[in-house]
């Protein structure tokens, strides 16, 4: 038989059979039982999408605290609804990033710009350095402005933004 | 505290079980420092340290864009910024002044010329009642003087601008240069070396733009739309202000036509970055495109990037030779007021208007709308330079967090003897690299440094190098703390061999000499002897005198790191470094630098990380880094014996060897 990738590398999946996921205190925890059929308490587990920007629910590696992975889970549906609940909203938690519905004002000074928007969180002001290179631009319309401070906003369709919006982002886009 | 995607968490642990506190933004991350590292005192029972609350602007209360220099670009008032900044022009005033003459004269020159052209010829000289009637040859040559003074003028003008423009360019470029270099090494790893060489150059010539072409034309476009004003008035107020009805108009158009200019610009801009970017990509890796037979799917890619930049060209060619010629009518749409109205006026007799004042008239109201262009146009330009203005006080006013004691301790040559007391560092708040590191090594000691990648190893050496200063704890030398020591001495008695080594462009003799100026041609090749580097510089055509670096030979990583272990012995140091130092030779080079480092060695103290456990065999101490902390410290021998991460690590290189059929001494 001839070698191949497969035969020598195997990614773990987590499924409902191998993998049960508990609250521990505000934190989440998991079981696994490896193929043998031993099982273990793994402790504290940390989520992470493999492909942040495109799959919210699917292809997410469960890790511990130093980043060594256990397993990917395809899919968080295929879980109990109990797990994949747990497993949402620790997701929803982790990924937080204010949607922009509208732009109040949008000023330029001196290589920094200064953003006053409207999200579904509210209201919120900051500033952004290098306005141009601070925005991660995504497919065709969406994009994430990065702070000053490190935080992240989303305009999920710049083309869908009120007119007064796009005018003030026309630029940047 | 845990840092998320775009937002942190804080938790506690209570008997040992940890719990969520709160969520909160990157922008509260301080504050939360702040209150963690004040709770930490107080429950170990020690004194809490002020943190100054200097992160809002006093004057409208948003958070600083740059706390370490109190800047707020909305509080920042842009006079002050004109007024800082011509402090690196007083040294040129003279010429400055030279200029702004040059240009008052041309734009005074331009006022008076259709005067004397149009409505001086006409009512002065062609007709009967003119007091110069008939003398055409005396104005003419008047005409003709005023063309060559305005030459003569225009070419004083370019030859001080050209001579003074280099000269303020290279000073702009030196007092950047001099402004990052200044700077500790965190402020470079938190910038790109991109972004950095694009300022040292570009902004420079933005900064020279503004105050060299910019200001005095802005100044003088003023002058000239002001005074145009006053004469046309002074010909014919009810002409002005029907020739002026179309100005506003005018202005506000011909700002959002060039908001759109602008737009298209800026889109063609980013498209041709992309193109080039891709160019650049795909010519640097077309070994990668061949191997795996992507030559049609990049052609594709490229066609798609260079058909998107056509269509961007062609969008902002059309709007050019369309948009403003449209505007273009609109002024002569005042023109042509001016005309039928003035007409009337002459024809009827009323206002004293005569034929040769209209002419002027029509030539002034051209001079009107200029300045309208002027000032639009370089609104974009002038924006521009005020952001390199700022971007360069930004540098300059930056303090680097690694600062020389006031009063530093001088010692020419150190003893060598190194510790680490407690040593607590992050390079980013509250991610700890580095948690309670104590040792000592004696005056000629050697010690190695064993962990696993990303352990906190070089973290060590750039600690002792201060290239970062410690958070927690103390590093001596010779007793002394590295912060008391003078720059100078410290570097001059430490020297670090690293895996990324650095090759300027000069020669190899330029490179190994490049700490250590003075060194004869002798010392040199000892110290490239030494280094294992003599044996294949000789072997290059130009051997030592061989030009490296950007664009000339390209070296081997095991050679380049050779070349950078001759220009680290040259400079003799106390302390030596040794960083994965011979981690690109092979086994035999390596084997072979290692004997005569080792020899080396006896005088100096080293501190070797490194890898390749066999690397660290004449080490009298091995230490081990594993999660922040220090677990392991004794000789071979004694981790051995102790069966634990050193044992199980050089087990494991044990059985790589043996398994490439290499057996280790």
């Amino acid at each position: 038989m001839a070698v191949t990738i497969n035969n020598v590398v195997k990614i773990i999946y987590l499924t409902k059979e191998n993998a049960a996921f508990y609250k521990s205190g505000d934190f989440i925890g998991m079981r696994y039982t490896d193929e043998e059929g031993n099982e273990s308490d793994c402790g504290r587990v940390y989520f992470h999408r493999l492909f942040p920007y495109t799959e919210l629910w699917t292809n997410i590696s469960v890790m511990d605290k130093d980043s060594q992975e256990f397993g990917i889970i395809a899919n968080i549906d295929d879980f109990e609804k109990e797990d994949s609940e747990l497993i949402r909203k620790e997701l929803l938690a982790k990924y937080f990033v204010p949607k922009i519905k509208s732009i109040l004002t949008l000023k330029e000074k001196l290589g920094y710009s200064s953003w006053t928007v409207d999200t579904d969180a509210g209201v919120v002001t900051f500033t952004v350095r290098d306005t141009f290179r601070s925005m991660i631009r995504i497919g065709e319309s969406r994009i994430y402005v990065i702070d000053n401070d490190g935080n992240r906003y989303e305009i999920e369709n710049y083309n869908k933004l009120d007119k007064k919006s796009y005018k003030k982002i026309e630029l940047y886009i | 505290m845990e840092e998320l995607i775009s937002c942190c968490r804080a938790f506690a642990r209570i008997d040992g079980r940890d719990v969520l506190l709160s969520y909160f933004s990157f922008s509260a991350k301080n504050d939360v420092y702040k209150v963690a590292h004040t709770f930490e005192k107080l429950k170990n029972g020690e004194e809490c340290r002020d943190f100054p609350d200097e992160a809002y602007c006093p004057k409208c209360g948003r958070r600083y864009a740059d706390a370490s220099r109190k800047f707020c670009p909305n509080c920042m008032d842009r006079g002050k910024i004109i007024v800082r900044m011509s402090g690196f022009f007083l040294k040129y005033k003279f010429k400055m002044l030279i200029i702004l003459a040059m240009l008052v004269l041309m734009s005074a020159l331009a006022a008076i010329t259709p005067y004397i052209t149009s409505g001086f010829y006409f009512d002065e000289v062609l007709s009967k009642e003119g007091s110069f009637y008939g003398m055409i040859t005396f104005v003419l040559a008047i005409i003709i003087s005023l063309r060559v003074f305005r030459l003569l003028v225009n070419l004083i003008n370019d030859i001080v601008s050209t001579r003074i423009s280099a000269q303020i360019v290279n000073d702009i470029k030196k007092t950047i240069f001099k402004a990052i270099e200044r700077l500790s090494v965190s402020f470079f790893t938190s910038r790109s070396t991109g972004g950095l060489m694009n300022q040292v150059n570009n902004d420079s010539n933005r900064i020279y733009w503004f105050f060299v072409d910019g200001l005095p034309v802005i100044i003088i476009n003023a002058v000239q739309f002001i005074t145009v004003f006053i004469i046309m008035m002074c010909i014919n107020p009810l002409l002005t202000l029907l020739s002026l009805l179309m100005v506003p108009v005018v202005a506000i158009l011909i700002g959002k036509l060039f908001r759109h200019s602008q737009k298209l610009h800026f889109r063609r801009y980013s498209k041709e970055r992309s193109m080039n970017g891709l160019l650049s990509d795909l010519l640097t890796g077309i070994r990668v495109v061949k191997t795996f037979s992507r030559e049609k799917n990049e052609s594709a890619r490229f066609d798609r990037a260079s058909t998107s930049l056509a269509r961007e060209s062609k969008r902002v060619s059309t709007f050019g030779s369309t948009a403003f010629p449209m505007v273009n009518q609109l002024v002569y749409i005042g023109v042509v007021v001016v005309w039928g109205f003035g007409g009337f006026m002459i024809i009827d007799g009323s206002f004293g208007l005569t034929y040769g004042m209209l002419l002027t008239f029509i030539a002034y109201i051209g001079m009107i709308y200029d300045p309208l262009y002027t000032f639009v146009n370089m609104m974009q330009s002038a924006s521009e330079s005020f952001s390199a203005m700022s971007r360069l006080f930004e540098i300059m006013d930056a303090m680097p967090e690694v600062k020389e004691s006031e009063n530093p301790v001088h010692k020419a040559e150190f003893e060598g003897r190194v510790t680490f007391r407690d040593v607590k560092f992050s390079y980013v708040k509250n991610r700890r690299i580095l948690d309670g590191i104590s040792f000592d090594i004696e005056p000629g000691g050697a010690i190695g440094i064993v962990g696993h990648t990303g352990a906190g190893k070089s973290t060590i050496a750039n600690l002792l190098m201060r290239l970062y200063d410690v958070e927690e704890g103390e590093i001596l030398i010779d007793g002394v703390n590295i912060k008391d020591y003078a720059f100078e001495d410290l570097h001059r008695n430490i020297a670090i061999v690293s895996q990324e080594t650095y090759l300027f462009c000069g020669t190899i003799m330029e490179n190994i000499k490049y700490a250590c100026p003075d060194a004869t041609k002798e010392q040199v090749m000892q110290a490239a002897k030494a280094a294992g580097a003599h044996d294949f510089i000789i072997k290059l055509p130009d051997a030592y005198e061989t030009k490296v670096g950007f664009g000339y030979k390209d070296l081997s990583g095991g050679e380049r790191q050779r070349l950078s272990i001759a220009r680290a012995l040259l400079r003799d140091p106390k302390i030596l470094i040794l960083d994965e130092a011979t981690a690109a030779m092979d086994t035999q080079t390596e084997r072979m630098i290692q004997d005569t480092l080792d020899s080396l060695a006896k005088s100096r103290t080293t501190i070797t990380i490194a890898h390749r456990l066999s690397t660290l065999r004449s080490a009298d101490y091995l230490i081990v880094i594993k999660d922040k902390k220090m677990p392991e410290f004794g000789t071979h021998t004694e981790l051995i014996k102790k069966k634990g991460i050193y044992y199980t690590l050089y087990m494991l290189q044990l059985e790589a060897l043996k398994n490439a059929g290499i057996a280790e001494n």
